[in-house]
């Protein structure tokens, strides 16, 4: 967010932050010491400082949502170059404001050159008042009609005292301790800071409070260089001053601040020695936990106001603020986030995780609607999700194109995370895949219907890319992708059927190998983080979810080559398999007891087996097996090596390899 | 001033300690509500502020936070939490303040009647409040869980050595009074 609405967002985050220290400084008035009161102030300079990010996460309050949301709003009711007009107004009162600064420091500047030469005697009090608090002595100039002494210049500092009036040891004090201290500089900066935020009284008012601490600081710090009769003497003469006009500039600082703010002085001086003793640490550490909290974006604001609800002008516009504002923290964030406005159809979790581009196309059909007298939301480009899939069906175990497309409701579905893979270049790649147990056309046709709701009829992919722009974004990679599985098992269909992400095959003088290899993977929500109740299951989205559960599946297929009889003469057939080694190699096997022992199939440890013992054999040796690991540390095997047993007797060990999918 | 109101007083400081940090929960409700620590303290403060002038200034400070955690507290029983950071951030500093001047007030007491339990208040003042100051920082703590873990199990220790140490110091000083006049 730039321009005017960038500058309002800032302004009212100082406004806020300014606010907060003041209400917790009036509480710690009594109790924390003036050094405190006026070094908690940093807070503020931290915060006109650093600009406030535009993220997904904010400071105390969501501003940037509001913001935004009131800039959309303005979009639409007014002419664009009303805003630009509008910033250049605020750049020129900045540039006046610095201008009116530079001015008045010159033109005291003339007037000290033109003042008059101190008297030796005032010279030489200066002098004496310097050497005895170990202070650097001050050129001093008297200026005629000057009604307070004050110092002024940052590199040379000036002492400027009024021609007709005596100057009290302590008041010297007073200003040469601004001038140890480099308080006319530290003006300098808040008057920056005045003139950067000219349009807002409220940070007027936090200067002129800073300016007024920083007096009770000086104060504090001449008290604790005074004894006795001293301190109230110096009491005395502050209370003299109260009834002075008071000169302000920036890179001055004057000793004199007004009636009321003497006062407060002066109350601050009585306190002087009832402060609560050994608060030093205290003071820090309250100093940084509101640094803390004022300066770091901690909060992550709700997708509270959701696209297709009714909720007038306000809502919609808030709905498409946060649009801007959130982004898909996590790579599962955003497979989450998309595949649930895939269901939803709904388009505001669309564009939270599609990229710049497509986000930007969404927004711009969605800002349609807003002004609509009825108030009600209707997105002028709609988006119809599960449209365009190409159907496939499952027949005699196999996948047989239909030629067709079908466009389907997606909301019947439940999702899953298939042949997830973290790409070289730190992108994702993965099949989002949804499961029916019915599926309807979007003119309402019955495309299938499982005989009950816990099985599945249909499955349906979409080849999705995630990686990370702003924040993780998905875009769809490959046409989606329906199967009707026609009765076929489910599980069945997932190990036999499924497109694979690695497929391996190997032949031997007994027969064929085929390995299908292929992933799974969970999401992981943080609990309780979003207002609805929410699981992985549920129907909103997770932004900030985590990979869960990372499994790798396997499914290894031996088919017997031999002759019929050769296949009836069998009593026992046994296959072990193991990944080979990194560099290609085949595996040393595990160690494996009599195949007379084996039971029928196993996917434990390194290698997985399976058995088969008795009368008229099938031919074909069948293993499931996997692990779980991450999509981060997964390493896809070169190849398999499976060792063969015929009649209780190793018969040879084939060498699988990597075949392309279609292969 | 009796002493025996002083007595009193440490031990409704130690009470609200188990209070604040000890927190059981029926349903909704905090059985041991926050605010307590804050009754008791107030209520405190009197006999307190006589060994501790400085004390007294814990006055207001202790009806605020007992008002705001009352509020928290009914707003949780009704099952509207209050969770606005704002509010977080104010009560937490107030907090931090509130227990670092009350121990110090308390170790001052221990100092006047010459209880070494004074120095062990101060350490553990220091390192509470330190402690406090550290998880308020937004670091990254979700990848470094145990460090966070662990912070969390240091100050729950520091928190129940502050109570036992209340205690101790309370029992001392009663034994003190009660003895010269079994005498």
């Amino acid at each position: 967010m730039t321009g005017i609405w960038g500058f309002l967002l800032q302004t009212l985050y100082v406004s806020l932050v300014g606010g907060l220290l003041l209400v917790v400084k009036a509480i710690f008035r009594d109790k924390l010491t003036p050094r405190w009161q006026y070094g908690v102030w940093s807070v503020l300079a931290l915060r006109i400082l650093i600009p406030v990010q535009m993220t997904w996460k904010y400071v105390l309050l969501p501003l940037p949502l509001w913001v935004e949301t009131a800039r959309i709003l303005a979009d639409h009711a007014l002419p664009e170059v009303l805003f630009v007009w509008l910033y250049r107004l605020y750049l020129m009162g900045v540039a006046v404001f610095l201008a009116g600064y530079l001015f008045s420091y010159f033109r005291l500047g003339r007037l000290l050159k033109r003042g008059e030469a101190p008297s030796a005697e005032l010279t030489q009090q200066i002098s004496a008042v310097a050497e005895r608090y170990d202070l650097n002595p001050c050129k001093a100039v008297i200026i005629p009609g000057l009604t307070s002494p004050m110092v002024c210049g940052i590199i040379h500092p000036v002492l400027a005292v009024p021609a007709d009036a005596p100057l009290d040891d302590h008041v010297i004090l007073h200003e040469l301790l601004h001038v140890k201290y480099h308080d006319a500089l530290q003006n300098v900066f808040w008057s920056i800071c005045r003139a950067l935020h000219w349009c807002n009284p409220l940070v007027h008012y936090f200067v002129n409070q800073i300016g007024n601490d920083m007096e009770s600081l000086c104060d504090q710090r001449v008290l604790e260089r005074l004894e006795g009769e001293a301190r109230r003497n110096y009491g005395l003469s502050l209370l003299a001053m109260s009834n002075d006009r008071y000169p302000r500039a920036p890179g001055t600082t004057s000793i004199s601040n007004g009636g009321k703010n003497i006062t407060r002085r002066i109350e601050a001086i009585v306190r002087f020695k009832k402060y609560p003793k050994g608060m030093a640490l205290a003071s820090v550490c309250v100093t940084v936990m509101l640094m803390c909290g004022c300066m770091f974006p901690t909060i992550q604001p709700e997708l509270t106001y959701r696209a297709n609800v009714d909720g007038g002008p306000w809502n919609n516009a808030a709905a498409l603020a946060e649009l801007n504002l959130n982004r898909c923290a996590t790579p599962a964030g955003a497979f989450d986030t998309y595949a649930k406005g895939l269901q939803r159809c709904d388009q505001q979790w669309l564009a939270l995780a599609s990229p710049e581009a497509k986000k930007q196309e969404i927004l711009k059909g969605a800002n349609a609607y807003i002004g609509m007298e009825n108030g009600i939301r209707h997105w002028k480009n709609e988006i119809e999700t599960g449209v365009g899939l190409t159907v496939y069906e499952v027949k005699d175990r196999e996948v047989k194109s239909t030629g067709k497309k079908a466009d389907i409701w997606l909301s019947q579905s439940s999702y899953e995370l298939y042949n997830l893979v973290l790409q070289e270049d730190g992108s994702y790649t993965a099949l989002l895949t949804f499961f029916f147990d019915n599926v309807q056309t979007l003119d309402g046709d019955l495309l299938c219907c499982a005989p009950t709701a816990d099985e599945i009829c249909a499955v349906a992919t979409y080849p999705v890319r995630v990686w990370q722009e702003t924040g993780w974004v998905l875009e769809e990679t490959g046409s989606p992708s329906l199967y009707l599985l026609n009765g076929l098992d489910v599980h069945t269909f997932l190990y036999e059927l499924f497109p694979a992400l690695h497929i391996y095959y190997g032949e031997g003088n007994t027969g064929s190998v085929f390995c299908r290899l292929w992933t799974d993977c969970s999401l992981e929500v943080p609990d309780g983080y979003w207002e609805d109740a929410i699981s992985f299951s549920t129907q909103y989205p997770c932004p900030d979810a985590e990979f869960g559960m990372y499994m790798e599946n396997e499914l290894i297929r031996f088919t017997y080559s031999g002759t019929e009889n050769q296949r009836q003469s069998l009593f026992q057939a046994g296959m072990q398999v193991q990944k080979v080694n990194e560099d290609g190699t085949v595996p040393v096997f595990e160690e494996l007891p009599d195949t007379k022992e084996w039971t029928e199939s196993s996917g434990g440890g390194k290698a997985a087996w399976t058995n088969w013992r008795g009368e008229d054999w099938h031919g074909i040796c069948l293993n499931g097996g996997g692990g779980s690991t991450t999509p981060e540390e997964i390493v896809f095997p070169l190849g398999y090596a499976a060792q063969i047993w015929l009649n209780d007797e190793l018969a040879e060990t084939i060498i699988l390899k990597e075949v392309p999918p279609n292969g | 001033m009796d002493k025996k109101y002083l007595i009193h007083a440490m031990g409704s400081i130690a009470w609200g300690y188990v209070f604040f940090y000890l927190a059981i929960n029926l349903g909704t409700i905090d059985i041991l509500p926050d605010w307590v620590l804050f009754v008791m303290v107030v209520r405190a403060l009197e006999p307190l502020s006589e060994v501790v002038h400085s004390a007294k200034l814990l006055d207001p400070l202790g009806i605020l936070l007992g008002v705001l955690y009352g509020f928290q507290w009914l707003f949780k029983v009704v099952g509207h939490p209050i969770q606005w950071y704002l509010f977080t951030v104010i009560v937490s500093v107030l907090v931090l303040y509130f227990n670092f001047q009350l121990l110090t007030n308390l170790a001052e007491v221990a100092r006047k009647y010459g209880y070494p339990e004074e120095k062990k208040i101060l350490q553990l003042r220091t390192v509470q409040a330190i402690l406090t100051t550290v998880a308020a920082i937004p670091l990254p703590w979700e990848e470094v869980g145990y460090l966070y873990f662990g912070l969390a199990i240091v100050h729950l220790v520091v928190v129940a050595w502050i109570c036992v140490v209340l205690f101790s110091l309370r029992k001392k000083m009663s034994l003190a009074y009660d003895a010269p006049a079994e005498e």
